[in-house]
């Protein structure tokens, strides 16, 4: 279990992310979700023993990570920015590693190598930034960690590595108990991987909750009106989100809706429609609210 | 399932052996030199013919070879080998993706760091290991065991170590706080230069603000520069280890030493371990900082420059060193010797600091903006700016204060043995003889006296003089030295800031049991012996009264020369117009007659009071002047040139500079005067008169007189007649730099003017040049625009010169200099003193 308590980080007077908590169940998926430059890699990096916290800690199988060897044998960090000496291939990667992990597989290892489809001595500069990060995840996997860090690891992968790389997580968090929490800001790739999400927004978690409350705790509602209606019209109703186009009108509800939905009843609606938000709708509802008059910009 | 201790073992072990593998490459180069440098030449010689030779004779070989690079630049080579191995391992630290992997496995930082300095640590110690132990390997094999083969051994191991250490003890303590490796190499080599920054500040507040500023080497300041070598290591650390000496001392040399015990004095002095040590516990404390700073090292300020607070103090502490340094050697130099406008910074301690304090600030803060390119960031560096410059007020407080009042203690009485005083003067008779307490070459040469009285008076002048408040109107150094009863020497000199203490002290001196013993030193005995050991060091002693001048050298056609000094009688002229002087002068010989004529001067000048030695405004009834020359069974005579060093006539011709001054047709226009007889000298004049040497009654008036506009100009005047004589003759060579000194005296200026003159007159057929010395004297005036006034009326002119000073220390003066014509068409300058100018009105 990967537990983050209370944990708070600074650099200098900046403060990245300010007293989160969340916890992460043996073999489950955590993502964490936020916008650029949210703090999702400062979290990950605290988390991997990298960073030390200004506040709070974080604990993996109960004991602190920070300067923690015993942890982090246990512990593979995928990061954003790849590591690869010079010269390297797979192969030298892999002996790197094994040096330093003492459970790692050179069966799970050639095994990966093959499933990705790589070769093991050329070397590793050369290939595409995909295959890179196949790389990357071969021997992450290959080192039989019981927390698995990644940081945008998606990024770069075709659609058919990609899901040949979900099925791999899953396969291995249940296999291994392990541990997994994978940051994206793109919520497409997450929404069929993760049992548990996390949004920061705001140097905060805002939202944190396993992706099933998502479906439950969030609804949203089209109005068809005979009329156009203004926004005031809906002051009496408890929404999350509201946008309005002429006799159009989207609303999206947190938590118990029933109410709030029947009292939309007095504005005679033409018709009601109801819909389960994506994930990637729950994020945007979630960020703070920036409204730009796009028409404006480019006078 | 393998156990936790044993992977956590195995991880350490699999990280410490990849370190070692990283860096073997520089440590390897490293031996490989090393092995070169030392090990080849000696194995290539014991397999010679040569040695197998030499080794039935038992005779010496050498040790350890003899590099054919310069040994400075291996040393300095190993400096940076221990630098670049430490980057190496360090490397991963300044990149956030490897330190995104190195930090998130399973080790530790402390392991990390531990594995780094053990494998650096071992192979740059292996890297001096191996070829010096082949070295001993042969030795041992071809000649057996020897303590002092052992010795060597195991110094030359430590001092190649000990250099590569130095450089990977500095590089990785400044690794763990430095955020990329160019910031790296920046710290690390600002780290290496502050101590020599700090070393030369030292210097150069040492030699500006210390009151009695000593030149030797016994002191505290000194002491505490040469602490700082060692510290040094770009620098000095190569000179501090010494490693060349071991190398090339007859210590190296083995061999025949081998078949007897070996003399203690070749032995290896236990003094050359000390920089050793020194840096032995530097490393020490530097990689144990490493250790705590790693631990502590944020790693989100990876690739990154100017984030680390130490390193930033460090790259601002360097900064401040360099402005400290620029402002501080200008500042000094205002301080001593600021002058026109800039005399307001003379001796102000209180400018000084301001300016210190002010410059520093700006230079400083600059420097941290461009580290840091935010003003707040570099406002936090605010903190080592204060204190460095805390350190640094106390710092120049202290020299200012001389080690606050300890520097300048006068010894109590019952410690003083002896003690010797500068003698000032003006007509630089006794110069030479005092030259060894005021350059302070070696103080336990100067002649120094133990009469009670002599003492008192040095220790009264010493403190009046030390305790004088600055004055910016007179200037002259004077020098003490008090030998101690327990051997050592407290020497300092002290610049006198009143005409009337400068006085009341050479009047006192004059007077005292000390000068009459120093001149019967220097006139009548023989005050630096001759001896095969001074001839091989090529000593040179000139001594203006001095019998005998020795110069040896290691040319083996001038060894053993020895040379005494021709005496010239000029009569009755000071500065004479050609012709006249060449008719009164005689040369003195042989050298019988100059002792006897040494004591009858020794005799007539103790029985004068100073001021009718140096004050004395009558006409002299003779000059006599000094020159070189061989003694009679030499069979060259030999010429001075301007640089000091004698040659044959032959040699001269052959010079390719056309150094004309060597081609003296007449010594004795060239030779300088030196003592001015009066009548009053009646032993000396005796002494002439019983060699035939007689001297006329000298009857000449004063006709008329000639005054110079201001005292300045006098320089310029020089200037002006040099080139004159530079236009009418191509070959005219100026014959000394002491013309440009800013305080020349009357009699300076006259030997000055008559010297390039006579040089002129003697040393070169020029047809052109056919004025005379008063009609030149007038034009080079005109020519810088501060025409002579001409005193015709004769009892004015009289008048002026019974207020005229022959000799005079014109520095601060405003007097003016006087030429006076005499009814004999002779020429003598004065110098009428600013006190005394009422009688030119």
């Amino acid at each position: 279990m990967i537990e983050f308590k209370n944990v708070t980080k600074k650099f200098d007077d900046f403060t990245a992310v300010e007293d989160i908590s969340f916890t992460v169940e043996p073999s489950s998926i955590y993502g964490l979700i936020g916008y650029n430059g949210a703090g999702k890699t400062t979290l990950l990096k605290t988390a991997a023993g990298i960073y030390e916290p200004e506040g709070g800690d974080v604990l993996m199988g109960g004991q602190y990570v920070f300067d923690n060897d015993d942890i982090r044998k246990d512990l593979f960090f995928i990061p954003d920015d790849l590591y690869f000496p010079m010269t390297s291939s797979l192969k030298s990667m892999a002996d790197f590693y094994e040096d330093y992990y003492p459970n790692f597989s050179r069966k799970t290892f050639d095994n990966l190598v093959e499933v990705y489809g790589l070769n093991k001595k050329d070397k590793i500069r050369g290939f595409s930034k995909g295959m890179q990060r196949q790389s990357e995840i071969i021997l992450g996997l290959a080192c039989k960690p019981k927390y698995l860090l990644l940081d945008e690891t998606f990024d770069g992968l075709d659609p058919q590595k990609k899901e040949t790389t979900k099925k791999l997580f899953m396969e291995y968090i249940i296999e291994n108990d392990a541990s997994l929490i994978i940051s994206s800001h793109n919520l497409s790739e997450l929404s069929n991987l993760c049992d548990h999400v996390g949004l920061i927004n705001g140097k905060h978690m805002t939202m944190n909750c396993s992706v099933d409350d998502i479906s439950q705790n969030y609804m949203k509602l089209r109005l068809i009106f005979d009329r156009d209606v203004k926004k005031s019209e809906f002051d009496f109703i408890n929404y999350k989100s509201l946008d309005i186009d002429g006799k159009i009108a989207m609303i999206v509800f947190e938590g118990n809706f029933r109410e709030e939905r029947d009292k939309l009843n007095s504005l005679l609606p033409i018709a009601i429609d109801e819909y389960k938000l994506t994930m990637e709708e729950v994020f945007l509802n979630e960020m703070e609210d920036k409204s730009y008059d796009i028409t404006k910009i480019f006078e | 399932m393998t156990s936790l201790r044993y992977s956590n073992d195995r991880v350490d072990s699999n990280d410490l052996k990849r370190c070692i593998k990283q860096a073997l490459p520089f440590p390897a180069i490293a031996a490989l030199v090393l092995f070169i440098m030392h090990s080849v030449p000696l194995i290539s010689y014991v397999l010679s013919k040569e040695f197998r030779s030499q080794r039935t004779k038992l005779e010496i070989i050498s040790f350890f070879g003899e590099p054919f690079l310069n040994s400075s630049l291996i040393q300095f080579g190993m400096v940076c080998c221990g630098m670049v191995t430490a980057a190496v391992l360090f490397m991963f630290l300044f990149k956030k993706n490897s330190v995104n992997v190195y930090l998130s496995m399973g080790i530790t930082r402390t392991r990390l760091y531990f594995n780094r300095i053990a494998s650096g640590v071992s192979l740059i110690f292996l890297a001096s290991f191996i070829p010096m132990t082949v070295n001993l390997i042969v030795n041992l094999f071809c000649f057996g065991a020897n303590a002092h083969l052992f010795q060597v051994y195991f110094y030359m191991l430590l001092a190649y170590f000990i250099l590569g250490l130095a450089g990977f003890a500095v590089a990785s303590f400044t690794a763990t706080v430095s955020g990329s490796f160019i910031e790296l190499v920046i710290t690390s080599i600002l780290f290496s230069i502050i101590p020599i920054m700090i070393k030369n500040e030292l210097k150069t507040l040492k030699y500006g603000l210390l009151n009695g500023f000593a030149d030797n080497g016994a002191e505290i300041a000194r002491n505490i520069t040469d602490v700082l070598s060692p510290f040094t290591i770009i620098k000095d650390l190569d000179k501090s280890i010494k490693i060349d000496e071991v190398l090339y001392n007859p210590i190296n040399q083995l061999g025949v030493q081998l078949t007897k015990k070996v003399p203690e004095s070749l032995m290896l002095d236990s003094g050359l371990m000390i920089p050793i040590f020194t840096w032995i516990i530097i490393a020490a404390v530097l990689l144990a900082l490493g250790y705590f700073l790693i631990n502590r090292r944020k790693m989100e300020h990876s690739n990154s420059f100017g984030k680390f607070y130490i390193s930033s103090a460090i790259n601002g502490t360097a900064v401040f060193c360099a402005a400290m340094l620029l402002l501080n050697t200008i500042n000094t130099d205002l301080y001593t010797s600021g002058d026109g406008p800039m005399r307001v910074f003379r001796q102000n301690i209180t400018v000084f600091l301001i300016i210190t304090i002010v410059g520093t600030l700006i230079v400083y803060f600059i420097g941290q903006l461009i580290i840091k390119r935010k003003l707040k960031a570099a406002v936090k560096m605010l903190p080592v700016y204060a204190v460095l410059a805390a350190l640094s007020v106390a710092m120049i407080l202290c020299f200012r204060t001389g080690y606050f009042g300890s520097y300048n203690k006068l010894p109590a009485q019952t410690q003083i043995k002896s003690v010797a005083m500068d003698i000032n003067d003006e007509r630089n008779l006794f110069d030479y003889g005092c030259y060894s307490i005021a350059a302070q070459r070696s103080p336990e040469k100067a002649y120094t006296s133990s009469n009670a009285d002599d003492i008192k008076l040095a220790e009264k002048y010493f403190e009046l003089i030390r305790d004088q408040k600055y004055s910016d109107n007179f200037d002259q150094r004077i020098t003490f030295c008090f030998e101690l009863k327990d051997g050592s020497y407290l020497t300092r000199s002290f610049h006198v800031y009143t005409r009337e203490l400068f006085d009341s002290y050479v009047r006192d001196v004059y007077a005292s049991n000390f000068f009459k013993g120093y001149m019967k030193y220097l006139m009548l005995e023989d005050p630096y012996p001759m001896s095969e050991e001074n001839d091989s060091e090529g000593s040179y002693y000139y001594n203006t009264f001095g019998a005998r001048v020795y110069y040896g050298t290691e040319d083996e056609n001038s060894k053993g020369r020895y040379k005494a000094l021709d005496w010239y009688c000029l009569g009755s002229s000071l500065v004479i117009d050609g012709y006249n002087r060449d008719s009164n002068t005689v040369g003195l010989e042989p050298i019988e007659f100059k002792e006897e004529l040494l004591k009858a001067l020794y005799e007539d000048l103790t029985k004068l009071s100073y001021d009718e030695v140096y004050k004395n405004n009558a006409r002299p009834v003779a000059v006599l002047t000094s020159d070189f020359c061989a003694l009679p069974y030499a069979t060259d005579k030999l010429f001075s040139t301007d640089y000091g060093d004698m040659v044959t006539e032959a040699e001269a011709k052959e010079r390719e500079n056309g150094d004309r001054s060597l081609y003296k047709k007449n010594s004795a226009a060239y030779a300088s005067p030196a003592i001015y007889i009066y009548p009053q000298m009646t032993n000396t004049l005796n002494v002439l008169s019983a060699h035939g040497y007689e001297l006329p009654e000298y009857s000449a008036k004063i006709k008329y007189a000639y005054v110079t506009q201001s005292s300045e100009g006098l320089l310029k005047a020089i200037d002006a007649l040099r080139t004159k004589l530079s236009e009418t003759n191509k070959d005219y060579y100026y014959y000394s730099d002491d013309v440009n000194s800013p305080y020349l005296n009357t009699f300076r200026f006259c030997n000055d003017f008559d010297s390039i003159l006579y040089n002129d007159f003697y040393s070169f057929e020029n047809p052109n040049y056919s004025d005379t010395y008063e009609s030149t004297l007038n034009k080079v005036f005109a020519d810088i625009g501060k025409p002579l006034t001409k005193i015709e009326d004769t009892a004015k002119s009289q008048a002026i010169n019974e207020k005229a000073v022959p000799f005079y220390d014109t520095y601060g003066d405003d007097g003016r200099y006087v030429f006076f014509i005499w009814d004999d068409n002779a020429m003598t300058s004065s110098y009428v003193p600013s006190a005394n100018a009422d009688v030119l009105k």
